[in-house]
């Protein structure tokens, strides 16, 4: 009797055993004839809280329907955006997650949607995080445009001590507002960039703690020496540095500031960022085994498009270097409301896309950047910013600039000065922290 | 103005003034020419005269005249923001009815210059035509205009059969010299062709045909370097066309026009009168600057009904209902991926509709003696309905009016003087106003509260016209006229119009 007891004890915990190992759901999943894969190399044990996402592009409207549900959507243009909850295998442990996929220009109409969403784990790389780009500029106190006193800031999110040597600062050659049918279409793994600019670098000569920022810029000088409006940019970490052929518009080479290194630029005078920002930004760790000539010689790539106007079609060619996906650590697609076409960089990299101002030559977009959320400070009183791939979601826009906030300088081309300092552009930092 | 635009008009002015010069039997004086042509009973029940051919014997006699004129208006608040709060034009206009035993001809010039003021939401010209499908923005401003207009047409008698034809074109350029700059080129023509048979003895019957075409240049420049505001193509009662809004300034507008009509008129002074018209206008609105991309499709049917009785004599009286209906349907064109800057256009949905029915009767009364005197009084009631709704988002807009009116006039002949004076009053009661918006409002929505505001509630139109005629020479009379018009609205707002004019009677 006691036999069969232990027997039964033992079947009954094999049983459970069993019953709790979860075994991997199919690679994909479907909803009438519209088809979630999900992302390749993970194993997704459970999927919950799955929805869509529709944005009608002729209206704006969006509407959040839960996979399955019925999909009653007038005819029109759609982006599609899939998001879930999963629990799911990797590296031989159950992890819980977020999986996101975005397919861009579905067309719905009265027959039953037909497409299929690529989807991609939200994880953080563990490296540099964009943390501000300041591509508007100021103006001066006449009201002109002053070039020269843009950036970016690149933050360290993680616990540990990163090194900058490598990373690259990429413009995209591609405008979010213009799209041609660009063939071979190479979106998916490789950004199309006409600015390359690394930080220079064995490998570990430029340290970042955790929590810190490099502040690498156009002109490092204190440009309120020529433009009132404008900020000392003259401590930053790097600026970007050309030698120009145009004797009209020469660059400034910063004594205090060092160079990057110039890998490629399409200009032959001097760089600056778009400033009514239609371009997408990235940064890059470029691997070691890469040297400046063999990438300049081995990304070369040559891609056309016909270019239809009221005059006819026109073949056109172009030459451009790329940068594979793999390589990115992070990238923001920057755009504005009335323009926007699509997203230069694919969902894996960032889904959304963030502004400064609402339409092309928006006055107000000036002394404006866009700044990454922070969700909440760490024990240690670090910031702990936002990255979800989606800049939509993750970067509060038209912010006053950190390095504006912190010299106090003008917001305006009438000069009225900064008066609060922030973590992200919109929470206030306590004064006894400042 | 250009030398050959202003060459153009000064050319037809005088062919149209030259039409009254053509020798006549005509031995009716001139005043009592100038009584007879504005006689109450003549413009009491008009649509048979839609038809070319029946205007063979609208008027007794030839006249001719020309005259220089302008008019201000001033709205205390605006009541239909993309129309502006005020005009202020002046103009010159030629017109003339040449009367012959088997034919009439009749022509006229017009041609007009001013502002109108503190236009909003709106960039484009001829509104009341093309809504809900215009351009605009938040800023808008004075709107100079200028146009010109020529019409012609005659009427002539083959036996039993009246056959006519007439023509109309409005030429138009609306601009405004800061940001933002609109630049609208309006051409406007219509034919009109009709017949009329003799019905019995007392009665002709006829049918008329028209068609047009109608084009609108609309374009928008901003100069200022630094930003612009957003330009938006409306699509109705707050809404726009989300996907093109920003800097899409190049439009233009592309329509054509086709209908008939019916009509049953009187021989003499005494009888019934019908008109049955129909008209269908299709205009569509095209960004020319995204591959001549097909924005949206108007579609307006006019349907219009009169039947009324006249008696005429030294004691006249009529009496008449007018049936009156306009539906207006928008619909909006969606399209694909803008790959290669070409839209291809995968749907198209009717968003917008508008419906307007509007019914009167109104009844005429007056005597007169031998041409030298006369008065008339002429009543009217009826309801009108104004109704608009956006499918989706729902958004609906219903007004509806009783309204009642009276009009009298006397008008006196003596030697070489007349003087006519005329007086309106007219009370409009609001019995339903009813709207459906969304719960958060954005400055896009203003112009459909303003209205709602304004036209939502009683009003009360007043109006006060006089002239006076003389007569230098037998066959020659000056004029002097001058109307004002006020809308008191119960809200406090009001509307107020003058026009004056000095004419040349021949």
């Amino acid at each position: 009797m006691k036999r069969l007891q232990m027997i039964g004890w033992v079947a009954l915990l094999l049983l459970g055993i069993v019953a709790c190992k979860k075994e991997p759901i199919a690679e994909w999943k479907q909803t009438g004839k519209i088809k979630v894969v999900y992302p390749a190399g993970i194993d997704i044990l459970e999927i919950t809280a799955d929805s869509l996402y529709f944005t009608n592009r002729s209206t704006g409207r969006q509407a959040v329907i839960k996979f399955g549900a019925a999909i009653e959507l007038e005819n029109g243009l759609y982006d599609c955006a899939f998001r879930a909850e999963a629990d799911y295998r990797s590296d031989g442990s159950v992890k819980h997650g977020v999986i996101y996929g975005l397919t861009n220009s579905v067309e719905i109409l009265d027959e039953a949607p037909a497409f299929t969403i690529e989807t991609h784990l939200l994880e953080s790389k563990g490296d540099f995080l964009i943390e501000e780009i300041f591509f508007t500029g100021t103006l001066y106190p006449t009201g002109k445009q002053y070039h020269g006193d843009s950036y970016i800031k690149i933050y360290n999110p993680t616990d540990r001590v990163l090194y900058a040597d490598r990373i690259a600062i990429l413009e995209s050659k591609f405008l979010s507002t213009i799209k041609w049918d660009y063939k071979p279409d190479i979106r998916q793994d490789t950004m199309t960039v006409h600015a390359i600019y690394v930080i220079p670098g064995s490998g570990t000569d430029h340290p970042v703690q955790p929590g810190e920022s490099l502040l690498i810029c156009d002109t490092g000088i204190d440009h309120r020496k020529t433009n009132a409006n404008s900020i000392d940019l003259s401590a930053a970490d790097f600026e970007w540095y050309d030698v120009s052929n145009s004797p009209s518009n020469m660059d400034i080479d910063s004594e205090t500031v060092p160079n990057l290194d110039k890998w490629y630029c399409y200009t032959n005078s001097f760089f600056v960022l778009h400033n009514r920002g239609f371009r997408s930004y990235a940064i890059a760790r470029i691997p070691d085994y890469i040297s400046k000539e063999s990438y300049l010689n081995d990304y070369f790539y040559t891609y056309t498009y016909v270019m239809h106007i009221e005059a006819g079609d026109f073949p056109m060619e172009q030459e451009a270097y790329k940068i594979p996906n793999n390589w990115i650590v992070d990238g923001v697609n920057c755009s504005v409301e009335t323009e926007w076409l699509w997203n230069v960089l694919p969902p894996s990299v960032d889904a959304g896309w963030t502004h400064c101002g609402t339409m092309d030559h928006d006055k107000t977009r000036y002394f404006k950047s866009v700044r990454r959320k922070m969700t909440s400070l760490d024990e240690n009183n670090r910031r702990i910013l936002k990255d979800t791939n989606n800049s939509t979601d993750d970067f509060n826009t038209e912010c006053v600039p950190s390095v504006v906030e912190e010299q106090g300088a003008a917001t305006d081309a009438n000069g009225t000065p900064a008066t609060q300092r922030t973590y992200d552009g919109v929470q206030p930092i306590p004064s006894e922290e400042k | 103005m250009s030398r050959m635009k202003w060459m153009g008009v000064v050319m037809w002015l005088c062919c149209v003034a030259s039409l009254g010069a053509v020798p006549t039997a005509d031995t009716v004086p001139l005043l009592t020419r100038i009584g007879s042509a504005r006689q109450p009973v003549l413009h009491f029940a008009v649509m048979p005269y839609e038809n070319p051919a029946m205007q063979i014997d609208r008027y007794d006699a030839t006249l001719t005249q020309l005259s220089v004129g302008g008019y201000y208006a001033h709205q205390k608040e605006a009541v239909q923001l993309q129309l502006g709060d005020g005009a202020a034009f002046g103009n010159v206009d030629a017109q003339a009815f040449v009367r012959k035993e088997r034919f009439s001809l009749w022509g006229g010039a017009g041609y007009e210059i001013g502002k109108k003021l503190d236009v909003c939401f709106n960039e484009t010209s001829d509104y009341e035509l093309l809504y809900p499908y215009v351009m605009g923005d938040s800023v808008g401003g004075d709107l100079a205009s200028q146009t010109y207009r020529f019409h012609g047409g005659f009427a002539y008698t083959i036996g039993q059969v009246l056959l006519g034809a007439e023509a109309d074109f409005r030429a138009a350029f609306e601009y405004r010299q800061v940001d933002p700059r609109p630049l609208n080129i309006v051409s406007d023509f219509t034919m009109r062709i009709g017949a009329a048979m003799n019905l019995a003895e007392h009665y002709m019957m006829g049918m008329s045909l028209e068609a047009g075409r109608y084009k609108q240049t609309n374009e928008l420049k901003f100069y200022n370097e630094l930003g612009v505001p957003n330009v938006l193509h409306f699509t109705g009662l707050g809404t726009d066309y989300y996907r093109f809004r920003g800097s899409k300034y190049g439009t233009y507008y592309n329509g054509y026009n086709v209908g008939g009509g019916f009509q049953v008129n009187h021989k003499g002074k005494s009888g019934w009168k019908a008109g049955l018209t129909y008209d269908y206008t299709s205009v569509i609105k095209i960004i020319s600057e995204l591959n001549e991309l097909p924005l949206t499709h108007l579609a307006v049917h006019d349907m219009a009904a009169e039947l009324a009785y006249e008696s005429g004599g030294k004691c006249f009286w009529g009496v008449a209902l007018l049936l009156d209906n306009s539906l207006r349907f928008g619909t909006e064109n969606v399209f694909g991926d803008a790959a290669n800057n070409v839209y291809p256009q995968i749907a198209s949905a009717q968003q917008y509709t508008a419906l307007q029915p509007q019914i009167t009767l109104k009844g005429l009364y007056g005597g007169q003696s031998e041409g030298s005197h006369e008065w008339h009084l002429n009543p009217s009631v009826g309801y009108r309905a104004h109704h608009e709704s956006y499918a989706s988002p729902a958004r609906s807009v219903s007004l509806a009016h009783v309204f009642a009116s009276v009009e009298g006039g006397w008008f006196h002949s003596k030697g070489k003087w007349a003087l006519q004076l005329d007086g309106t009053a007219q009370w409009d009661a609001a019995v339903g106003v009813s709207a459906q918006m969304p719960d958060v409002t954005t400055i896009w929505d203003t112009p459909v509260y303003v209205f709602l505001k304004e036209e939502g509630q009683h009003y009360a139109t007043l109006q006060a016209k006089t002239s006076v005629w003389f007569l230098p020479q037998a066959k020659l009379a000056l004029s002097l006229s001058a109307v004002y018009t006020t809308r008191l609205y119960m809200s406090g707002n009001s509307v107020h119009t003058i026009n004056c004019a000095l004419g040349l009677w021949f």
